[in-house]
């Protein structure tokens, strides 16, 4: 399974980054990669590097990485019921990283550790590090896992479909609570979606992947306004609006995402592409900057509303 | 009841009894999953049922369905009450009505193929004579939800997620029902594999004139979809009306919130809206908040909220709400 093929991205200090695909599309797996965090083997990174203010993550000594992971870069999981261990308490399980990064004494650790719970609006913070994870709902248990995330003030937060599981008035605090905290501490986001949606209200860039490669990168509005590559602008068609009438169809995409055996030797998405040329069945194309700071890969680069 | 009248729905309750660990004394607790709802279908149309999860809304299109039996209330589906009836009369009427379930991958028999999974509805009710005349059936049904007939020999694990719904549309379909229950169809799909089941399920109702209830929590698909919607809290439905107006001119401070809440897939609008974000999260239905039962997270209740149950009442024609103060 080739996941990901040859991408390269930078984020600033501070910046908040939309990763935008479907399942499959290798957005996971490209972050998990860089903190090493997939299980090898299976999992083999071929090729690449990773500089995490200029030193390379995917070469460092274990316990180099391990310093910079939960350390400066920290990342929530889609699912908070999961990535807490069932059997330890919460306040066992934010006061690790603290004692282990920070070295702080027990006592000390969870004095910070009510103040983090607190900081991400659970009520009767200090109580409630007692609790075991499956006592806390679902919103409260994704808040919980941020304040651990949050534990040692990362310079990075990576956010892995962290709403995906959570009802929208649910969502809406989480979000409200990340863009709050960023603000607070000037940490760098990267948000892990398939919503095209909460990126609009988050992101000030959005890199949109498909088939393992990155095929478009854009600043929010531009993305929006003026999609250039065939895949975001069927996705960005196909989306019904809460704040507008549409009857009639909705510009469905036709067919599957590709599955991803061998390397790509040609477009991922010309077998369901209304513009595709001859070309594009034969050579995968890079990403070429249209405009400052929007990279498309695509050999048409249609407009929306472009005749095929 | 008016006469396009399909289905209706009155005072539906469905409780169930949570086990209580050994606690002497006192009532049995219960979750009031469904606690006194009522509305109607006209033929053709399609009522959307929106909420959170834990609402409400699942359990209400099972208990319409007769899959749970209702603890009180009635279900008229063509002015018989299907509440009234016994195991065997009710055999007879299931074919009119169906549903489409959420998971295309747990609600499909991995050991049974396409083919037998969609005839299973004919020879259960021992539709169509032979085995021949069957296997045709099977392969008009994959051809109406634009599937290759010749797949009716292959299993579910073939297929994609958006495959198996189509097979799930067409084992739905395969009595050729009245009433389709659609319960979130299409939220365990990928965005791009969505508008394709979305616009199979639309071109199917015009065709079939099929009359749905779909439940969803997919706020923006449900505008795109439904010509009445229905907002669920804590087993009660708390507002009510024709899509576009509920969507311009909401009433009830929750469904206020809850439109507030759903992301706008553009930034320009993104920056302009007012958010309001809802406090807290929904109470426990075994112990819901007494009068109205939204008021511990809503941002306008009084005194009276607490007491009072709100009344159910029409505020413009053909928009109701149950809310003090709308």
């Amino acid at each position: 399974m080739h996941a990901v093929n040859g991408v390269s991205f930078s984020l600033r200090a501070g910046e908040t980054v939309g990763l935008v695909g479907e399942s499959g599309s290798g957005k996971s797996v490209t972050m998990l990669s860089i903190l090493r965090l997939l299980p090898s083997p299976p999992a083999q990174i071929a090729a690449g590097a990773a500089l995490f203010r200029g030193r390379d993550l995917l070469t460092m000594e274990d316990h180099e990485i391990r310093q910079a992971r939960g350390g400066q870069i920290s990342i929530v999981f889609q699912d908070p019921m999961t990535s807490f261990n069932a059997v330890l308490t919460i306040g066992r399980q934010l006061t690790e990283p603290l004692e282990i990064h920070l070295g702080m004494s027990h006592a000390q650790a969870r004095l910070r550790a009510a103040e983090l719970l607190d900081l991400v609006g659970i009520p009767g913070a200090r109580a409630r590090l007692s609790d075991y994870p499956h006592q806390f709902s679902g919103g409260m248990r994704q808040r919980a896992m941020i304040a651990m995330a949050l534990a040692c003030r990362p310079q990075i937060l990576i956010a892995d479909e962290p709403t995906t599981s959570l009802d929208v008035t649910i969502q809406a605090q989480i979000v409200q609570l990340v863009k709050r905290l960023r603000d607070e501490f000037g940490m760098a986001v990267v948000w892990i979606t398939h919503d095209l949606g909460i990126i609009a209200g988050l992101a000030q860039r959005v890199l949109v992947m498909y088939g393992g490669l990155f095929v478009e990168e854009a600043p929010v509005k531009e993305l929006y306004a003026a999609p250039r590559h065939p895949y975001t602008i069927g996705l960005l068609g196909s989306l019904p609006r809460v704040d507008a009438e549409q009857r009639g169809r909705l510009a469905a995409i036709d067919g599957l995402p590709p599955v991803l055996y061998s390397r790509p030797t040609s477009c991922p998405f010309a077998a369901r592409c209304r513009w595709a040329v001859e070309r594009c069945h034969r050579e995968v194309p890079p990403l070429e900057e249209v405009s400052a700071g929007h990279r498309v890969a695509c050999w048409v680069k249609p407009r929306r509303g472009d005749g095929p | 009841m008016t006469d396009t009248a399909i289905l209706r729905v009155n005072d539906l309750v469905k409780h169930f009894p949570v086990r209580s660990g050994g606690r002497v004394g006192g009532a049995a607790p219960v979750v009031h999953a469904v606690d006194g709802v009522s509305f109607e279908l006209s033929r053709g149309e399609t009522l959307g049922l929106v909420g959170e999860s834990g609402c409400g809304k699942s359990t209400t299109g099972r208990t319409v369905l007769q899959l749970y039996r209702p603890t009180s209330g009635s279900v008229f589906l063509d002015g018989v009450d299907l509440v009234k009836l016994g195991r065997r009369e009710l055999r007879a009427v299931r074919p009119r009505m169906q549903m489409i379930f959420q998971d295309p991958f747990a609600s499909l028999n991995p050991r049974m193929t396409v083919g037998e999974i969609v005839a299973d509805p004919l020879r259960v009710h021992r539709r169509g004579d032979g085995r021949r005349r069957i296997n045709e059936e099977v392969r008009r049904l994959l051809a109406m939800v634009k599937l290759d007939p010749s797949y009716a020999n292959r299993y579910p694990h073939e297929f994609s997620g958006g495959q198996r719904q189509r097979i799930g549309v067409a084992r739905a379909l395969a009595l050729q029902p009245q009433l389709v229950v659609c319960d979130e169809p299409i939220s365990s799909l990928d965005v791009s594999i969505q508008a394709q089941v979305i616009n199979l399920l639309v071109d199917l109702q015009k065709e079939l004139d099929l009359t749905y209830l779909f439940i969803a929590h997919d706020l923006s698909m449900v505008r795109h979809v439904c010509d009445r919607v229905a907002v669920m809290y804590l087993g009660v439905i708390v507002e009510m009306a024709a899509c576009r107006e509920l969507y311009t001119s909401p009433l009830h401070p929750y469904t206020q919130a809850l439109l507030a809440s759903v992301p706008i897939p553009d930034p320009a609008a993104e920056e302009r809206r007012h958010h309001v974000v809802l406090a807290g999260e929904i109470p426990s239905p075994v112990n819901p908040p007494s009068g109205c039962r939204f008021r511990t997270r809503c941002p306008v209740a009084r005194a009276i909220c607490a007491e009072q149950v709100p009344a159910w009442r029409e505020v413009r024609p053909g928009h109701h709400a149950a809310c003090h103060f709308a």
